[in-house]
């Protein structure tokens, strides 16, 4: 999000005259993006943990394996812990086909996977420009 | 009269069929998931793909399905220069089958790298195409 920073156009003496206890730019700034971010996480728990729970995300292929209910579990209560702490949300949340979910995050030549697998495990890969730059087991 | 087992050459096209509609959504990424280029259960011995030279990327798209699929555009030498093999796979019925040996469904949770790669440098989007269109 853009904002201007009204306080650097006002010179100290006006700035003292006007300062209050209002809340700041930056902290009003800060209230939007982590009422975004909650909306956005909101949105995946209906759009998909929900919906995969009463029906298993499919595919006309043959060999896809939806993920099974333990793991649309598991899923769920990342989405609640990330939502709770104010993280941004992630651009898509998808079934990897082989049981498992994946939630991808993408910002600029960043790219970012949250992996869980279909034995319950998880792990998060950074990726900058293509290239594996950090690997960890959640 | 080539049969499908003829080397594929650098400057080949090949396609694949983008499985999922979620892999795929130019309202959310002009990028696809690299989940589309994960191997599922029945990529025993590597990522299927198919040859241009057989194929058209609206049959790649529509083969045996009734609604429309996205197919992601690869070039042989491209996957090459970077580590990703490419070899002729022919089936009886599809002479144009392809695959990609590295990428099979006993490693698949070592080939994020090759699948990021595959989805966002590697590839461009074509489609989506739908039976009706053949």
């Amino acid at each position: 999000m853009t904002t201007l920073n009204t306080r650097s156009f006002l010179s100290s003496d006006v700035l003292s005259k006007v300062d209050t206890k209002a809340a700041t730019d930056n902290s009003l700034v800060d209230i939007a993006a982590a009422a975004k971010n909650r909306a956005d996480w909101e949105r995946i728990i209906d759009r998909c943990i929900i919906e995969w729970g009463k029906n298993p995300p499919g595919s006309d292929e043959d060999d896809f394996e939806p993920p099974a209910r333990a793991i649309i579990d598991l899923a769920r209560d990342i989405v609640r812990y990330c939502r709770d702490r104010g993280l941004v949300a992630p651009q898509r949340v998808v079934p990897d086909g082989t049981g498992g979910i994946a939630f991808e995050f993408t910002e600029g030549d960043s790219f970012t996977t949250l992996q869980i697998y279909e034995d319950r495990s998880a792990e998060l890969l950074l990726f900058k420009d293509c290239h594996l730059v950090e690997r960890y087991l959640l | 009269m080539a049969d499908g087992r003829e080397p594929i050459e650098d400057d080949e096209v090949l396609y694949r069929r983008i499985p999922t509609p979620a892999y795929y959504d130019p309202s959310v990424s002009p990028l696809p998931s690299p989940e589309a280029f994960h191997p599922r259960r029945n990529d025993l011995t590597g990522l299927s793909v198919y040859r241009a030279k057989y194929k058209t990327p609206k049959q790649v798209a529509a083969t045996g399905r009734d609604r429309s699929f996205y197919v992601a555009e690869l070039r042989a030498g491209d996957l090459r220069e970077h580590g990703i093999e490419v070899v002729p796979a022919p089936l009886p019925d599809d002479p144009g089958h392809a695959e990609l040996p590295g990428l099979t469904y006993a490693e698949r949770r070592f080939l994020q790298k090759h699948e990021v790669l595959l989805a966002h440098k590697l590839c461009r989007i074509l489609g989506p195409y739908g039976p009706k269109e053949l």
